[in-house]
């Protein structure tokens, strides 16, 4: 098991980061004439004022279709996107963009991608991959982590200085005119790599004295056992799901307290996908780990998340908890999705599909944005009024000015 | 829409249609890529019947074959080889006949929508222009051409308008739907369709999948509906066949299928799915493991390492396909030894 200092005080429902207001627009690259007249200027509203708590200890999912400003967001809490406006609270302190940032970088929260392809180096072992998340972090002035690279520093030094002497046995072998000799010199050079390369690649003990241990303990926590197998292998050696759970070992290592997976298992098998799923769930239970948990896939919220903010063009439509959202949606679009989701039962058929297709976000519809694909009530302010996200449940909020609760 | 001049031409409606006059039958095929270090076997020993006015899925998780399969058919394979088997199509052997005339049946005869087909629409041509190509090429621009255009267009949700726009004017729906028009427009007897619905939304995919039922049904369609998602398989088709590691291991009606799967991998795989309208929430199944290797499969069922219900026999022969019967009638295989009558007593401690 990895040591952690965990908080014994934590309840669940204490928030841990409170996004307020949130706003990113993306200047939109206009033709010449805009160039010249600023004036003019179109924006991408990816998020368009969102405001959402992710409480300690929870599972808080995020979905929505495609370009409604998931994975913006996300990039915003890891730092790889300013804000336009908005601001945070951490643990119930008020902070500024400019403050959480540090928080970010001091490792409070860590990203798993969509695409488990390309997020690990192929250049290096799985294990070293996840170490080097340490190394990147500066978290490596413990004595035994030293060690450990030490001695896989030796290890290489060995195969150097071995293919160094090989080299000169062949040069050797090659300036004897007698042939026994040149014979004896290569077989000594090729058995002497041979060796080596055995004895620093494949000799357990070696392997044992280079693994770091806590990453061997976390590959055996997600589901990767026999764990020093696995440290020993390079990403293009196990499938795409194995890359996956290296991916959420090499977040989890930093002991974070917030992570944040942006549809981790979207690319993978449903054979594979909810085996991921069981294990960031059972290392958010052990590590008291929050998880915002963007997805567009609504049944693996379903079965995964705690609370959860349904996103519609960069505007939070509907929020609450999983249970009372899927058995008592409010809002006509999170109806829509339940019901467009194929079940696996044949014969059984969807109702109520909205028509039409999610609407630009550089010029979002006045009034309520999802009023276009409606197709239940049409009141003429759903055209003119954006609707307000207000509470109608205890912890159910809506933003819809005739929920479905009222027809 | 009422009259249907496309579907005219071939109208058999009845409700035992199916299963009774094979349009595409495949027999025996080995298909591989020929790599570096060996061959990859994509499609091992594959034997299937289309029969016409039917929708089959081809079901499997990625890498097993599917769209090799399709590109087979096709004959449009891009570095891999046909190393036996037999696939007819009308009585025509696909296998062994010239190009020439192959390119004389695809698009006319035998069709493909694409994985990811939206980005195969040319970005300098009008959309009316990708029409117009079309018919041309095959010889079809007639003076009804103009009225079939307008009228898929119609059916496809597509209004007429926008006919002069510019494929990258459209959002991705619209482009598949556009691109399922251009397959139409030819009226093929068989069409491949390669996920297409997966790069989309799941409302627009909802949207889209409801068209195609419909569209299936007034065109009288033979449809081979490539996927990997079974929730799309029980919306859509009326037989599955579910492919593993380039083989298919289990065949037969959908709603049998899911029901009572025969095969341990077809069960796994049913439970794995996720239910959004179960009332309860439950805790979800997976398949330990991963696919095997295709280069230079051994002679074992390729499923057996990760099979909660695998025997020493598993790992030691490969199974032979199996008819079961149901009651319904329709034709039902499955690859497992747990059905077969020498070595099912193996397995009676299960
Ligand atoms: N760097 C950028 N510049 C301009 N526009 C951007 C940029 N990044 C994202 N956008 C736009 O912002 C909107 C939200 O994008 P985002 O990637 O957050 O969507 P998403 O919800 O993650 O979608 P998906 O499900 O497809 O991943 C989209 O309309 C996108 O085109
Ligand atoms: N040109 C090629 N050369 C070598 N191997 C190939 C080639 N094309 C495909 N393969 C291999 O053949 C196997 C089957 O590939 P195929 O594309 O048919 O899978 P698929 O079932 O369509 O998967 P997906 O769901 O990801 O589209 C895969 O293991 C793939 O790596
Ligand atoms: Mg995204
Ligand atoms: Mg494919």
């Amino acid at each position: 098991m990895i040591k952690l200092e965990p908080e014994l005080n934590i309840q669940s429902g204490t928030p841990l980061l409170e996004i307020i207001n949130l706003k990113k627009y993306f200047p939109v690259e206009g033709g010449i004439i805009q160039r010249i007249l600023p004036t003019q200027k179109d924006y991408v509203h990816a998020i368009d004022d969102i405001s959402f708590t992710i409480n300690r200890g929870e599972i808080f999912c995020l979905v929505g279709e495609s370009g409604c400003g998931k994975t913006t967001t996300a990039n915003i809490l890891v730092g790889l996107e300013e804000p336009t406006a908005g601001s945070f609270k951490w643990k119930d302190n008020l902070i500024s963009y400019q403050d959480l940032k540090p928080k970010i970088k001091d490792i409070k929260s860590q990203i798993v991608f969509q695409n488990p392809y390309s997020a690990l180096s192929p250049r290096m072992r799985l294990g070293d991959s996840v170490l080097h998340s340490l190394i990147i972090h500066n978290r490596v002035q413990d004595k035994i982590t030293l060690k450990r690279l030490k001695n896989a520093f030796k290890s290489e030094i060995i195969l150097f200085i071995s293919a160094l002497f090989s080299i000169f046995l062949f040069i050797i072998s090659f300036m004897l005119d007698a042939s026994s000799g040149f014979l004896i010199a290569i077989t000594a050079a090729l058995l002497f790599t041979l060796a080596s390369g055995i004895y620093v690649n494949y000799s357990l003990i070696q392997k044992k004295k280079i693994a770091d241990p806590r990453v061997l303990d976390l590959f055996t926590e997600v589901g990767l056992s026999p764990a020093l197998q696995y440290y020993f292998k390079y990403p293009h050696e196990v499938s795409g799901g194995e890359r996956q759970r290296a991916n959420i070992a090499r977040a989890i290592i930093l002991n974070p307290e917030l992570l944040i997976a942006d549809e981790p298992t979207s690319m993978l098998d449903v054979s594979l996908r909810a085996g991921i799923l069981d294990s960031l769930k059972s290392l958010q239970e052990t590590h008291n780990i929050s998880i915002l948990f963007i997805t567009h896939d609504l049944a693996t919220a379903r079965h995964f998340g705690d609370r959860i903010s349904v996103m519609y063009v960069g505007k939070v439509a509907e929020m609450g908890s999983i249970d009372s959202i899927f058995k008592n949606p409010l809002h006509p679009y999170t109806k829509a999705l339940i019901e467009a989701i194929p079940t696996p039962i044949p014969g059984d058929k969807a109702y109520n599909l909205p028509k039409g297709e999610v609407p630009d976000a550089v010029h979002p519809p006045p009034g309520c944005r999802y009023h276009p694909r409606c197709t239940y009530a049409k009141f003429p302010y759903c055209e003119t009024e954006e609707p307000e996200l207000r509470e109608l449940f205890p912890n159910h909020y809506v933003a819809c000015h005739f929920p479905l609760n009222s027809i | 829409m009422t009259s249907s001049i496309l579907s005219s031409a071939r109208k058999t409606q009845s409700n035992d249609r199916y299963y009774n006059k094979a349009l595409l039958e495949i027999k025996n095929l080995i298909v591989e890529y020929p790599v570096k270090e060996g061959n990859v076997r994509a499609i091992d020993d594959v034997s299937l019947t289309l029969y016409r006015g039917e929708v089959l899925g081809l079901v499997g998780e990625s890498g097993c074959g599917k769209s090799s399969l399709g590109f087979t058919i096709l004959k449009l394979l891009k570095g891999g080889v046909i190393r036996s088997g037999e696939i007819s199509f009308n009585d025509i052997n696909l296998v062994t006949i010239p190009e020439g005339e192959m390119q004389l049946l695809r698009g006319p005869e035998l069709s493909m929508i694409f994985q990811a087909s939206q980005n195969a629409l040319n970005p300098l041509q009008k959309v009316l222009n990708h029409f117009i190509d079309t018919l041309k090429t095959h010889y079809r621009w007639n003076d009804e051409s103009w009225q079939k255009i307008l009228e898929l267009l119609n059916r496809l949700e597509i209004p007429e308008s926008r006919l002069e726009d510019y494929p990258f004017q459209f959002s991705g729906g619209m482009q598949q739907r556009i691109v399922i028009a251009l397959t139409l427009i030819l009226n093929p007897k068989l069409i491949i369709a390669d996920e297409p619905t997966t790069a989309l939304d799941v409302l627009v995919q909802a949207r889209l999948l409801e068209i195609l039922k419909e569209i299936i049904k007034e065109y009288d369609l033979t449809v081979l509906y490539i996927t990997h998602d079974l929730g799309i398989v029980a919306e859509i088709t009326n037989r599955v066949a579910i492919m593993y590691a380039g083989q298919i291991l289990e065949i037969g009606d959908t709603q049998t299928i899911f029901q009572n799967a025969a095969h341990p991998y077809t069960r796994a795989l049913i439970e794995a799915i996720p239910n959004v309208k179960d009332e309860e929430k439950k805790l979800l199944s997976f398949i330990p493991g991963h696919p095997p290797d295709l280069r230079n499969p051994p002679l074992i069922c390729c499923f057996a390492d990760r099979c909660s219900y695998s025997q020493d026999i598993c790992h030691s022969k490969k199974p032979q396909s199996i008819n079961l019967n149901f009651e319904n009638g329709v034709q039902h295989k499955v690859k497992c030894f747990i059905y077969d009558d020498r070595y099912g007593h193996l397995f009676d401690q299960k």
